[in-house]
């Protein structure tokens, strides 16, 4: 194995075992609601699928753009976002399956609309405070020296 | 039916102005539509603001309040880390060191202000509860920061060179975030209790996990898309290999060119 797979194996688990390590913390303090845990799993991942589906369809016009305009792959992602919004609105009005504390499909697809835009709000300042963290401690040191007077 | 009206037209249509208008100001290339994309997406923001004012019964305009909520202590978390960043060993554009002072100014308030709307009595409220919202993006921003930054360190310290400074300094502010979860697990706040942010935090992590798989399906879908596409196309047409006089004809030129018998 070479040594740069060693070092992307490394930074992998650096960003995955704190929040596992979080979990297994949350776990011993024994709460169960694995249910709920299990419908909002599944509302994130029919939520999230159509959301970046429909933005991909967007991006597929800037892909069309550099092959002179082909109708077939806008089309096919077309589908793939209708596909998706309609295995969302099936599953939602499944009763229990996936309804939280939402009274109707309606309710519950806005309610995961809005959640996903808070959840990408908390991405984005949790990026702005690592990464800008990176940055404050790179400029924060003095210049080093790259090489020796002779 | 009213009531939905409503709702579409003072939170969600400029929920989507916001959201297109953003986009457009960043991707358009006329300067024109740049500066009617921004005012779409300022007004749109506004109103998203003003949402609980304007259709307090609607579900969504919590969106609105906790927006309203967290963008004092975002605008100053941001604000303190540009002018911190800027302020250090850069090239161009550095900042002077009052800039530096209140950047970490800055930085402090924002990260107090956030801590006191779980610690403290500062929580968005709503109707008399706890925005849910809040209840979302609290611990999702805790358990995306705990990791960004334990891999932000271990990449300082992999990737770079004499970088283990940063790298600790980075470890510390992972370990910050990390007992801050770990504290709100275990301790109640004045208006969440540990299990509350308990059952939160389960659910943030459902969230991102999901969230994660979706969009990894739309993305492989999307490239199934473009190779079923590109596969369907016919074959580049191919030249032939020159033939014998063309191959001379190139020699003659090349030699005329080099050599330097003619200057």
């Amino acid at each position: 194995m070479s040594e740069l797979v060693k070092t992307w194996k490394v930074i992998v688990m650096a960003i995955s075992v704190p929040p596992l390590l979080l979990m297994i913390i949350a776990a011993l303090l024994g709460d169960d609601i694995s249910n709920l845990a299990f419908k909002r799993f599944g509302n994130a991942l029919i939520t999230g699928y159509t959301f970046s589906a429909g933005l991909l369809f967007i991006n597929m016009f800037f892909y069309a753009d550099s092959r002179q305009r082909p109708l077939a792959p806008l089309f096919g992602m077309l589908l793939a976002t209708i596909f998706g919004t309609i295995i969302t609105l099936w599953l939602l009005s499944q009763g229990e399956l996936l309804l939280e504390d939402n009274g109707s499909t309606r309710a519950q697809a806005l309610s995961n609309i809005v959640r996903i835009l808070v959840s990408l709000i908390a991405l984005i300042m949790a990026v702005v405070v690592s990464v800008g963290g990176v940055i404050v401690a790179i400029t924060s040191r003095p210049n080093r020296k790259l090489f020796e007077e002779e | 039916m009213y009531a939905m009206m409503q709702a579409a037209i003072w939170f969600w249509f400029p929920a989507i102005a916001l959201v297109v208008g953003a986009g457009t100001a960043l991707s358009s290339r006329s300067e024109t539509i740049k500066k009617l994309s921004k005012t779409i997406a300022i007004i749109g923001f506004i109103l998203v603001l003003l949402s609980p004012v304007t259709v307090p019964e609607s579900p969504s305009s919590a969106a609105g309040h906790l927006l309203g909520s967290i963008i004092g202590p975002c605008a100053l978390l941001i604000t303190g880390i540009y002018l911190l960043a800027f302020s250090g060993n850069v090239e161009v554009g550095k900042l002077s060191s009052r800039d530096r002072k209140i950047g970490s100014v800055c930085t402090f308030f924002g990260l107090v202000w956030l801590e006191g709307m779980h610690w403290w009595t500062w929580t968005p409220m709503l109707n008399g509860e706890v925005n849910p919202y809040w209840l979302v993006f609290w611990p999702t921003f805790l358990l995306i920061s705990t990791g960004l930054s334990s891999g932000a360190a271990f990449s300082l310290r992999y990737l770079g060179h004499s970088r283990e400074k940063e790298s600790n300094f980075m470890l510390v502010l992972s370990s910050l975030t990390f007992t801050l979860t770990v504290l709100g697990m275990m301790l109640d706040g004045p208006n969440i209790t540990s299990e509350m942010f308990r059952a939160h935090f389960w659910l943030a992590a459902s969230d991102i996990f999901g969230l994660g798989v979706g969009v990894g399906l739309s993305i492989l879908v999307f490239a199934l898309v473009i190779w079923i596409y590109e596969s369907s196309l016919p074959p580049a047409k191919t030249l032939d290999a020159p033939s014998q006089q063309e191959l001379t004809q190139a020699a003659s030129i090349i030699s005329e060119h080099i050599g330097g018998e003619q200057e």
